[in-house]
């Protein structure tokens, strides 16, 4: 922590930056002024699409493409009424909303999370269909799988759920698996650049999971079986409720159960890669687990004030297999969440709006392995963190063209570990608080062609509560490191010469703490650093948007774009000969790429989807071995490809593929991770409201589980070649073929078809 | 048209004397000194586990010409030990892979003659030639795998369970010296549950004809074992707790079960014992300060005839962990980055056991840093 002790404003970035952002400033009110007198050819259909998409008033109004909406004029309608007008146009909203992603200025790709996505799919699934991100999964359904997005890390990818970040300023790798997405309405990513209402810096991105609880959303319920007695059961129902005195009532509940065996076969070579006497097919073994995701949500409306309130628990168990070729008995986790949430939106005047927001997100994570089986020693420890976070973000309408987004929020973290088989000897609850706090500004100028959006972020860090060091009577914060304080520019420009077409670049400075694990360690198979650096990046990125209906039956979206990320003081995990790992600052990395999606719907029967992903992340400034090397675990090329048809009105059949090249799991660069290409098939008979539909998805067709690659990488030779396992980390096989049959029920509800011409990557 | 054809003529001429000459130089073999183009072994080599415990790399030095010869073989593996056995190479994958595999002549340009489990789960520490068998001490098991040198099959496990400390359910055997028709294994008896070790630990006789503990001794804790030159048929035992200067060398006499004075004391070093080496009657042993800040090594030598201590290159930042007499009479040390450090200097350095100080234009550098090292011979013939 120690570069956190120094004010960091300066940097050539940062001046470059300041310099632009002044010359904007300038420029300013000669646009303005260009944009009253300019031919105004599109502004009809631009304000018919900012009041479409302006009636979703989504549990997260913090979301940018949903706020962009909102950016577009100040409505007069008072909220309520909007909602329930808003809770009659579930299927008309959607096609603004795409569009609205369509036209901002910060990279981001979304996907509506509607019948398009298969029943038993997770959010691993989903994101990896999407461009730029790489998902690393530990195992089969249930276990562990984290997201990166343009070669960065897990812990540099902030997730928020509705406008609360679970892990802000990277504090932690959020698993993937806790998240059911029948609580969600859609997923949207920012690649890099985060919106000023996000207010995060994160290095990576931001994935945001939004839920409407304004819509009337139909009440169903589904349940699932599949291979290794994969199941889910999940329902879900929604109201909305006009009250006698004009205002608005409306909610939302949901629950999903979720389980499985997870004892799919794997191979195993007992280690030898040349004795094939040995080889053999095992099961996976303890990795069952059971997972409960309960959220409801509660809105009122009247006149200006709309308050929500939202509770989300989460309870997971399951059984802990381990790294390795052997096989563990007894070691299992378990672990819940409970996060609570008010909020109160306010429409000060048509053109003032303000969001405040409290919540407060309560972790436990136990991890028991009494035997050692997969840790050095016994283990049984407990991990209890708590992060309390407020924000107040005002959205002022300055003038027809400048839109004005002070925003400021504060969290406060705190961390406890427990030891359940040895004397607590660390110290209590260690604590950091942040604040953060931003001017934001979006100018729509030149007839609203052109869109500018400007932020700058002060983060305030303070350590003073971190405690004493492991073991130790010393501070783990020395004189002098106690605050921290980080400036974060971000700008983002886009040009929409035509409807069709978006032309847009950004540039984002991100920066990551370290997390408590790596200061502290977590007791097991961690050991904490406490001189660890904070990271620090910054990012390029531009793109060219097409979307277009040319057709009434035909509709296209495409994008191509290019980024450029450097990092300095990567946090990574450097092995000992004991089984454990120490986080180090691993010097500069760079990650340079292209990504590039286009879907293409057809006949309101057909669609065809593709993201293509190609990155070069290279270590720059490391240890002399490493130099020039590929990071870890981000493969050069993903490509991924889904066709959707329905043949019939109540049938569906989609294809889906994903190519994933190889990639490294170590810095030496010596043994890559297979590439492998994935199909999988789904069909789904629907007939329609009040009757039940069925599902049968097949993922992994081809059962693609093992690879062949050179058994010695620095003797090539297409003659001596061994087969190995298909595996994100080491140690932990992916599974192979599986089946998931799913029925579900909707009384009396019509499908929710998914958007005709979706933002790019999107459905 | 002549002239033109005439010109074309050599025209291709030309250009197939270039493609020959470019055929020709493909041919030839590169002067670079890596990878596996760096051909067969010298007869007197040594060999080197370079890791980073993630992946570990195989590198060799030519110990008449001094040249290293790096990336020679990688594994997907991190803590692996080298062994040399009667002109073969043997690589012991430990914890996560537990594997032994056998390269004849340390030839790693083609596939191990044996390569076999010991056991998932089973973490092999050594390997040990008695009897025409090979031994294999497995350190999470209590047990010693006893393996048919042919094909690596597994003929026996001499079942060590009676030596159990703890609820582990191992005594972890950790060490092996072949001496004669007999080995003698440590057993650590280090709590893998708790993280304790017990206070007595262990050193076991095993008869290599009737598979069959012979004789055992008391140590202090964490026992280490290694050949003693200085007194033929005797074992120099490493003992000593960790985070505490309560460690010492002594001498072990099979013969008679009598352990020697203490010839080295941690007390005396201020550290942890790192790793001890034997030359004649010299002495080599590393130290770990553990309790300064930022932790060094030293090392410290020992003249066992004079009875004087000499010290050697102090308050290193790297971490020590490796010792063995070279054939030419120094002492190789490997010198690893600590955890703090990772871009501290690595390598091995070689000491002059009488002065106790580096040996002058010596030291071998490798990609990754050096964990482990043994010397093949192939010249005893």
């Amino acid at each position: 922590m120690r570069t956190c002790a120094t004010v960091i404003v300066a940097g050539r970035a940062a001046r470059w930056i300041a310099a632009l952002w002044l010359l904007l400033a300038l420029a300013f009110p000669r646009l303005a002024s260009a944009q009253d007198s300019a031919p105004d050819d599109d502004s009809s259909s631009d304000d018919d699409q900012s009041r479409d998409g302006d009636d979703d008033d989504s549990a997260a109004p913090d979301s940018d493409a949903g706020q962009a909406r909102e950016d577009e004029a100040p409505d007069d309608e008072p909220a309520p009424a909007r909602q329930v007008k808003a809770a009659i146009t579930v299927e008309e909203r959607r096609e603004p909303q795409q569009l609205q992603a369509f036209r901002h200025p910060a990279s981001v790709v979304a996907r509506d999370l509607d019948d398009s996505v298969a029943p038993g799919a997770t959010l691993a699934d989903v994101l990896a269909q999407m461009p730029g991100l790489q998902l690393r999964r530990l195992g089969g359904p249930g276990d562990p799988s984290y997201a990166a997005i343009r070669g960065s890390s897990s812990q540099q990818v902030e997730i928020w759920v509705d406008g609360v970040p679970l892990n802000p300023l990277g504090s932690g790798a959020i698993d993937l698996s806790e998240f059911s997405l029948l609580a969600f309405d859609r997923v949207e990513v920012w690649r890099g650049l985060a919106p000023a209402e996000l207010g995060g810096a994160p290095i990576g991105g931001i994935i945001h999971l939004t839920s409407k609880p304004g819509s009337v959303l139909p009440a169903s319920i589904e349940a699932g079986l599949g291979t290794w007695t994969t199941r889910y059961l999940s329902a879900r129902a929604g109201t909305a409720q006009q009250l006698a005195d004009g205002g608005l009532a409306d909610g939302r509940l949901s629950l999903a159960l979720h389980g499985t065996d997870g004892n799919y076969p794997y191979f195993d070579d007992s280690g030898t890669q040349v004795n094939l006497d040995d080889d053999q097919w095992l099961q996976r073994s303890n990795n069952a687990y059971d997972q409960l995701n309960l959220s409801a949500q509660l809105r009122l409306g009247r006149g200006p004030l709309l308050l929500s309130l939202s509770n989300r628990l989460h309870w997971h168990s399951g059984g802990e297999p381990g790294p390795g070729h052997g096989t563990t008995a007894s070691a299992h986790s378990r672990g819940s969440s409970n996060l609570a949430r008010v909020a109160v939106r306010a429409a000060a005047h048509p053109r003032l709006r303000v969001n405040a927001d409290l919540s407060y997100l309560h972790r436990r994570q136990r991890f028991s392995d009494l035997l050692g089986e997969i840790v050095v020693g016994a283990t049984d420890r407990e991990d209890r963190s708590d992060l309390l976070t407020a924000s107040a973000i005002v959205r002022w309408q300055a003038l027809p063209w400048l839109q004005v987004h002070p925003s400021f929020r504060a969290t406060l973290e705190a961390n406890e570990r427990f030891e359940h088989l040895l004397p607590l000897v660390e110290p209590g609850i260690r604590m950091r608080g942040s604040a953060q706090l931003a001017l934001g500004a979006t100018a729509r100028l030149w007839s609203k062609r052109l869109t500018i959006l400007g932020v700058l972020d002060l983060f305030a860090l303070d350590n003073r509560a971190f405690g004493n060091l492991p073991f130790s009577a010393l501070a783990a914060t020395a004189d002098g490191e106690e605050r921290a304080f980080q400036l974060l520019p971000r700008l983002a420009v886009a040009l929409h010469p035509a409807p069709w077409l978006t032309v847009r670049a950004g540039v984002a400075r991100g920066f990551r703490p370290p997390t408590f694990t790596e200061l502290f360690g977590d007791r097991a198979g961690i050991l904490g650093n406490p001189a660890l650096l904070p990271e620090r990046a910054d990012t390029v990125d531009a793109s060219l948007r097409v979307a277009g209906q040319p057709h009434a039956l035909f509709g296209v979206a495409a994008e191509f774009g290019g980024f450029f990320v450097l990092t300095d003081d990567a946090i990574v995990l450097r092995h000992n000969s004991q089984r454990l790992v120490v986080p180090i600052n691993f010097g500069r990395t760079r990650s340079a790429g292209i990504e590039a999606s286009a879907s293409i719907r057809a006949f309101k029967r057909l669609e065809v989807s593709a993201a293509l992903t190609w990155i070069d992340a290279r270590i720059l400034e490391a240890e002399e071995a490493y130099i020039d090397n590929k990071v870890p675990l981000v493969p050069e090329w993903d490509l991924d490809l889904s066709v959707r048809l329905e043949p019939l009105r109540w049938l569906t059949l989609a294809w889906t593929f994903s190519y994933t090249a190889k990639s490294y799991d170590s810095r030496t660069n010596l043994f890559a991770q297979a590439p492998r290409p994935l199909h999988s098939l789904s069909l789904r008979v629907d007939p329609g409201a009040g009757f039940p539909w069925f599902a049968v998805e097949l993922r992994n067709v081809a059962d693609t589980t093992t690879w062949s690659r050179d058994r010695d990488p620095l003797q090539p030779d297409p003659q001596d070649q061994v087969l190995v396992r298909i595996e994100d980390f080491r140690g932990n096989p992916l599974p192979g073929r599986a089946v998931l049959l799913s029925v579900g029920w909707r009384p009396g509800a019509t499908r929710t078809r998914p958007a005709v011409a979706g933002a790019p990557g999107g459905s | 048209m002549t002239g033109m054809r005439s010109k074309t003529l050599r025209l291709v001429l030309a250009a197939l004397a270039c493609a020959a000459t470019a055929s020709l130089a493909a041919c030839t073999e590169p002067a670079g000194d890596e990878g596996a183009d760096a051909g067969p072994p010298s007869a007197r080599s040594a060999f080197v586990i370079t890791s980073d415990y993630s992946d570990t790399v195989l590198a060799r030095i030519d110990l008449h010409s001094g040249e290293a010869h790096d990336n020679l073989a990688a594994f997907p593996a991190g803590d692996m030990t080298v062994n040399v056995i009667a002109e073969a190479l043997y690589l012991l994958s430990r914890s996560s892979e537990d594997v032994l595999r056998r390269y004849p002549g340390g030839d790693l340009s083609a596939a191990p003659d044996l390569e076999v489990s010991t056991g998932a789960g089973s973490n092999p520490q050594q390997v040990a030639e008695c009897g025409g068998q090979l031994w294999v001490p497995l350190y999470n098991r209590s047990e010693i795998a006893v393996l048919d040198a042919s094909n690596g099959a597994l003929l026996q496990t001499i079942d060590l369970h009676s030596w159990d400390e703890g609820a582990d359910g191992s005594c972890e055997p950790v060490a092996i010296v072949s001496a004669g028709n007999s080995l003698y294994v440590a057993l650590q008896r280090f709590d893998l549950l708790s993280l304790t070790a017990d206070p007595v630990g262990k050193i076991v006789e095993v008869d290599c004809d009737h598979h069959t503990i012979t004789q055992e001794w008391d140590t202090e804790r964490n026992p280490l074992a290694v050949a003693d030159p200085h007194r033929p048929g005797s074992l120099l035992v490493t003992e000593g707790a960790f985070y505490a200067l309560d460690g010492q060398v002594r001498s072990l006499d099979p013969s008679t079960g009598l352990f020697s004075e203490s010839l080295l004391s941690e007390e005396q070093l201020g550290g942890d014992f790192g790793a001890v080496a034997a030359v004649g009657p010299h002495l080599v042993a590393s130290s770990w300060q553990f309790s300064a800040t930022p932790s060094s090594s030293a090392l410290t030598c020992l003249n066992r005839d004079t009875g004087a201590v000499t010290e050697g290159p102090m308050d290193l930042p790297q971490s020590l962990w490796r010792l063995a007499a070279a054939p030419d009479g120094t002492v190789w040390v490997t010198m690893t980055p600590p955890a703090s450090d990772p871009t501290a200097a690595h390598g091995i350095m070689v000491i002059d056991p009488q002065t106790c100080q580096e040996v002058e234009g010596s030291g071998y550098s490798f990609v990754l840093p050096p964990t482990d090292f043994a010397f093949l011979d192939l010249t005893t013939d």
